[in-house]
């Protein structure tokens, strides 16, 4: 394994006037991760991400447990794994500012990556991390002048030039768009499924998962809840049918008629303008036939007291499995 | 320490001066201003060492010359002063390092030598002020070299011992008080320490800063040898071994400190 964690747990004490609080930050977390693999750690915002992602880094120190880099024991060698094999990175980092921002790409690549101990032919090097990442075309230009996609596409490059076989990235696309996010991410599987590289990232957004991790864990409050591929997570929303109507108008009572339906999970609504959008849940087991009876129910419902504008039937996605383990309610706005 | 590892470090810290020039450079207006500053400031000291006249302490410093003295006060400045402004890191700056390939101290010291290739061009052009004004240098070159290493180890130590009080208390780092608004009055910097009050004379003695100011400008201006200033340069040495534990254990104590709480900040 060149990632494997055993029993990581970090404590931070809160501070303010609300008296000594110790809070778990990640709690005896279990992990491997072989070479080659994409890992991604999602989970809501506080579940301690970016502190697994800290510890693992040796930027932070264990209160429990620990982690093994390529044999490196992180409690024995702390930050210095960054020096060994490890390269981390943060979504908000930005090396290319001031004067970095105005040389040609390639030299300010070349200088920074010898600032920082990269050996032989820098020049070649920086154009071959161009490449990689799909910025050739623009060696000669000035970062300054980059968009967002392109700067961290390029930060990307200089991470490369390090050749460290281990990347560590917290939120790598965090406030790229999705087309920029998409050319991020095709980068970081061609990493890892041609050159080998073993890459552990956090994300909040999961087409990133879908389309990036080979593997992924979720956390909650601190500890793993679930680790399996981005599929076997899809699957784990209690219901794998679900109808959507587009309706002219809804009320109450309506939605309490298609709960009553036998084998209904649950019924949610939404309202836009002068639109509703009704989502209807149906459970698991559940045949063919029935699941056109318990249709046909609803339409029938429905279009007796309201217009039916559209339909369709879907199985749920990583968004509302995300939602599911994290425990909170469906919201259709968050809806990519 | 093999020589292949020596020769790669030397390598890393001569890409620090490449990088810190093009950094800076970029900026062609900036760059241009901050000479002019520097010519404009050392100017201004020169003509106030002409109309003042300091009738007290001068001549233990080793020279006559008021230009001389107030001149040579910004020299020095720049000279060592870098070693601590570049190592007196904020916190995120030093969580910066941890996070790179670099080891710790070769990111410190390759700040340091980034800093210097602009305090190189502040001293140039200082020298070429006191040249202007008809003063010329008298210097012992070996207690020169000693001197200089000794005065900027002193002052990479004050640099990492504010550094690590940066990491501890975050904002508020009692060492830069101490390094900037004491030494602007107790050091000599800008008047002899003879100017002060005696209790005060006494206190500024305490700093190692005052040692620094006091000595180089004997090395500058009187020739003095290594043996003439052996107890005052065995003085600063001492100072230095404390220093040197002291901003050990406090930078030390630093990190651990991030790296238990997090860059809280």
């Amino acid at each position: 394994m060149i990632i494997k964690t055993v029993d990581l747990t970090k404590h931070y004490i809160l501070r303010g006037d609300g008296g000594r609080r110790v809070i778990v930050a990640n709690d005896h977390i279990n992990i491997e991760v072989p070479k080659g693999e994409i890992y991604g750690i999602i989970g809501p915002n506080g579940a301690g991400k970016t502190t697994l992602i800290n510890l693992i880094s040796g930027l932070l120190k264990p209160t429990y447990g620990t982690a093994y880099i390529l044999g490196y024991n992180i409690r024995k060698v702390g930050y210095k794994i960054n020096e060994i094999c490890l390269t981390s990175f943060s979504g908000e980092d930005n090396s290319f500012t001031g004067g970095f921002g105005r040389i040609p790409a390639v030299k300010a690549l070349k200088y920074l990556a010898g600032m920082l101990g990269v050996e032989g032919n820098l020049e070649r090097r920086a154009e071959d991390a161009l490449k990689l990442v799909g910025l050739y075309e623009w060696k000669n230009y000035w970062p300054i002048q980059f968009s967002s996609g392109m700067l961290r596409r390029l930060e990307l490059a200089l991470l490369i030039m390090y050749d460290k076989p281990i990347l560590c990235l917290d939120e790598p696309t965090i406030h790229l768009d999705p087309l920029h996010a998409k050319q991020f991410r095709d980068v970081l599987k061609f990493l890892a499924k041609r050159k080998g590289y073993t890459i552990l990232l956090t994300t909040q957004y999961m087409d990133e998962v879908k389309y990036t991790c080979d593997k992924i864990s979720f956390l909650k409050n601190g500890k793993i809840i679930f680790t399996g591929t981005p599929e076997e997570m899809r699957k784990r929303v209690p219901s794998q049918h679900i109808f959507e109507f587009i309706t002219s108008s809804l009320d109450q009572t309506l939605e309490k008629d298609i709960e009553k339906i036998s084998r209904v999970v649950r019924v949610e609504s939404k309202s836009n303008n002068d639109k509703v959008k009704l989502r209807v849940e149906i459970s698991d087991e559940i045949s063919e036939e029935e699941k056109e009876k318990i249709f046909s129910e609803i339409i029938s419902i429905l279009s007796e007291k309201t217009k039916i504008y559209r339909v369709r039937e879907r199985e749920p996605d990583l968004n509302e499995a995300f939602i599911a383990l994290a425990g909170e309610k469906y919201d259709g706005n968050k809806e990519n | 320490m093999g020589i292949r590892r020596i020769k790669k470090y030397i390598r890393i810290l001569v890409w620090g001066i490449v990088v810190s020039w093009i950094n800076n450079t970029r900026y062609k207006t900036e760059v241009t201003l901050y000479l002019l500053d520097i010519l404009l400031s050392g100017l201004a000291y020169a003509f106030l060492g002409k109309s003042v006249a300091y009738q007290v302490g001068i001549s233990q410093y080793g020279t006559e010359n008021p230009i001389a003295f107030i001149v040579s006060g910004l020299i020095i400045t720049h000279l060592v002063n870098t070693a601590y402004q570049r190592t007196s890191m904020s916190a995120r700056g030093i969580y910066g390092i941890m996070k790179s390939p670099l080891p710790l101290w070769l990111g410190l010291v390759q700040n340091v030598v980034m800093g210097y290739l602009w305090s190189f061009f502040a001293l140039i052009i200082n020298i070429i002020i006191l040249y202007s004004f008809g003063i010329t240098f008298n210097i012992n070159i070996l207690s020169a070299i000693i001197l200089l290493s000794l005065s900027l180890l002193i002052m990479f130590c004050l640099g990492v011992l504010s550094a690590g009080c940066n990491l501890i208390v975050k904002k508020g780092d009692p060492i830069r008080f101490l390094t900037t608004a004491l030494t602007y009055y107790f050091s000599g910097r800008i008047f002899p320490v003879q100017v002060l009050p005696k209790p005060l004379q006494k206190m500024a003695w305490i700093l190692p800063q005052t040692w620094i100011y006091y000595l180089w400008r004997r090395v500058l201006f009187s020739n003095v040898s290594l043996l003439q200033i052996r107890h005052d340069v065995m003085i600063l040495f001492l100072m230095n071994i404390i220093l040197a534990i002291i901003s050990y254990l406090i930078f030390s104590y630093g990190i651990n400190k991030i790296r238990e709480e997090g860059l809280i900040l």
